[in-house]
């Protein structure tokens, strides 16, 4: 069984240079298989589960489609996620970073945020003819990541440790968090604003769309294929800075176009998908025992990895019997928090912190 | 100097009046001139903070620097540091790489620069990879996870790396630093190898008993500026020693080693 989904593997001609472990690749295969298997029922399962009754011939066709909407944003935000978390770690040579750990996505979070209290408060909800409605979400998100990977790096500087990574990114996200209550909190004053930016920072594909798929798909396939483009670059650059120049890559270079393409990842799932914790972390790292540290292999498997991780969430999000509505957000966390905690005291035990 | 060294007539390196540091207004190395000739082993010396690994990151292009540096006839600061990649080879003291790569994978990522626009290795890089492994003596490592070998394999595989770039010019730094007496002897004899096939050998050694037993050439740095160059017996000599270590040679002191039935 070869599934479709190992395109990527760079198969070479020459018999005798054949990719050599047997043992590392079939398990490669497995679990390629095993994700596609994974992804195929996630899919079905999101499309019969939830509320409405799909027997109604009349409705079904309705129910599917709203259903099918939410499947391809949950899709969407997972990739998204998830790619970006392959790339933050190659670039901090470090499996312990993510988007969510550095406070990019509490950045694009507060970006949205701050489009929809400004839109409101300043624009009095109206749109200039040019600026499609749609897109000033997506453009707050966007702002808001690039300002928090931008801030991150500079008080990180140039060879930050894996430590001060990780405790600049949580205070930067708590500060970020704390804006972005004092912004809710003013917001409350209108009823259906403060509603609207609680659903927004809680996180959720239920209600999206179309639209939304539209705003996000250019950016999440744009910015994947940069990834694989940057794949040899990010290989390079697991040996250092210094021994990635020495071997030719633009170390300045790849840093700055990893940094805006993570936080334009980041940024498409924040806009249709409010704040994922945890995808870009626990996925890249479940995956690398078996396709490897190669990005080449790493980053397609992270993007339907990721993008299973978040539709199964997000079907959990239905199961769970509960009277008001849990946010997404909530269900990767919920997983993804024990996860974390767990690879740290891991990282802890085997000396990787210092 | 005499004339078999002069820039004009030398094909290996030639550094010219270089000044360094890690910033620019507060250089480390001032106005260092040498040549390391091409099929010699050349040793950088000098005591801790003389300057000999800025000297080595400056010529690699890694820090910012004046003065002119050539590779045979190849200007090297007209080069783009892509460029100046298939010239130079660099192995450090000790590899920061711990990502779970097998052998195989460390070493073609000295293939970097060679790779096409899709980034596929070609015939011609497999050929380059394999012949990089026999010559550093890693090819039965190939499948194993890089960070499961000891110091002395995964500094093979680094030198192998190095040599699968193809550059005609490695740069080492202490690469024998971590490394057991074995270790070092089995390093050094490959890059003996390598001068026997022509290429240019720089390598930054604290060891002076290990330099003289193993290299041609040295350059001897104290302070940041150049003390003394020429072959290695006249440079590791009582004077320029205490001059610049502060310490006195004892001539016929110390061990010397040599791997069972390799040479005599």
């Amino acid at each position: 069984m070869r599934p479709p989904g190992d395109g990527p593997c760079p198969c070479v001609r020459d018999p005798v240079h054949r990719a050599p472990p047997s043992r590392p690749m079939s398990r490669a295969h497995a679990a390629w298989f095993v994700l596609l298997v994974l992804l195929l029922l996630g899919c079905a399962a999101a499309l019969q589960v939830g509320e409405g009754d799909l027997s109604d011939a009349a409705l079904r066709a309705t129910f599917l489609s709203l259903r099918g909407w939410r499947l391809a944003n949950a899709l969407l935000a997972g990739a998204a996620l998830s790619v970006g978390g392959v790339l933050v770690q190659g670039l901090f040579r470090n499996p312990l970073a993510s988007p969510s750990i550095l406070g990019t996505t509490a950045g694009a979070s507060l970006g949205g945020v701050l489009v929809l209290v400004l839109w409101n408060s300043l624009l009095l909800g109206r749109v200039p003819d040019w600026l499609p409605g749609e897109l000033l979400l997506p453009i707050g998100c966007l702002a808001g990541a690039w300002v928090a990977l931008g801030l991150l790096l500079a008080t990180t500087g140039r060879r930050p440790g894996i430590v001060a990574v990780l405790l600049t990114g949580f205070i930067l996200s708590s500060f970020f968090l704390s804006l972005g209550g004092l912004l809710s909190s003013m917001a409350q004053e209108t009823w259906e604003l403060g509603r609207a930016v609680v659903a927004f920072t809680l996180g959720g594909v239920d209600t999206k769309g179309p639209r939304h798929v539209a705003i996000a798909l250019p950016m999440v396939l744009v910015g994947t294929a940069v990834a694989l483009g940057w794949s040899h670059h990010l290989d390079a650059m697991l040996a250092g800075e210094e021994e990635a120049a020495s071997l030719g890559v633009d170390v300045v270079r790849v840093r700055r176009w990893v940094i805006i393409w993570t936080a334009t990842l980041t940024a498409a799932a924040v806009a249709i998908s409010g704040g994922l914790s945890f995808v870009g972390l626990i996925v890249p790292h479940a995956l690398r025992p078996f396709v490897g540290e190669t990005h080449r292999r790493l980053v397609p498997a992270a993007f339907v990895g990721g993008a299973t991780f978040v539709v199964w969430a997000d079907v959990i999000v239905r199961l769970v019997p509960s009277r008001g509505h849990v946010p997404l957000g909530v269900v990767t966390g919920l997983i993804g928090g024990p996860v974390f905690l767990f690879l740290l005291a891991r990282a802890q035990r085997e000396g990787r912190l210092a | 100097m005499s004339a078999r060294m002069s820039p004009s007539l030398c094909q290996g390196l030639v550094v010219s009046g270089l000044t360094a540091g890690h910033r620019p207004r507060t250089p480390v190395v001032h106005d260092v001139s040498f040549e390391a000739p091409r099929g010699r082993v050349t040793a950088l010396l000098g005591p801790n903070g003389a300057g000999k690994s800025t000297l080595l990151k400056s010529v690699l292009g890694l820090l910012p620097h004046e003065g002119h540096l050539r590779l045979g006839d190849t200007d090297l600061g007209a080069l783009a540091p892509r460029d100046r990649a298939r010239h130079l080879a660099y192995v450090p003291q000790r590899t920061l790489l711990t990502a779970r790569l097998s052998v195989r994978a460390v070493v073609e990522l000295g293939r970097f620069v060679h790779r096409g626009p899709l980034g596929s290795l070609q015939r011609a890089d497999h050929r380059a990879v394999d012949a990089a492994m026999e010559v550093a003596r890693v090819a039965e490592l190939r499948d194993r996870p890089f960070p499961e070998l000891s110091g002395g394999e995964q500094q093979r595989v680094v030198l192998a790396r190095a040599l699968a770039t193809g550059a005609r010019c490695l740069l080492l730094d202490e690469p024998t630093a971590a490394l057991d007496v074995r270790q070092v002897l089995h390093l050094h004899e490959a890059l003996a190898r390598l001068a026997e096939d022509d290429h240019t050998i720089v390598v930054v050694l604290h060891d002076l008993a290990e330099a003289r037993q193993h290299a041609h050439h040295a350059v001897l740095l104290h302070e940041g500026r150049l003390h003394a160059r020429g072959p290695v017996d006249r440079i590791i000599a009582p004077r320029t020693v205490r001059e610049v270590y502060g310490v006195d040679l004892v001539e016929g002191a110390g061990l010397g080693w040599r791997i069972p039935g390799v040479g005599q």
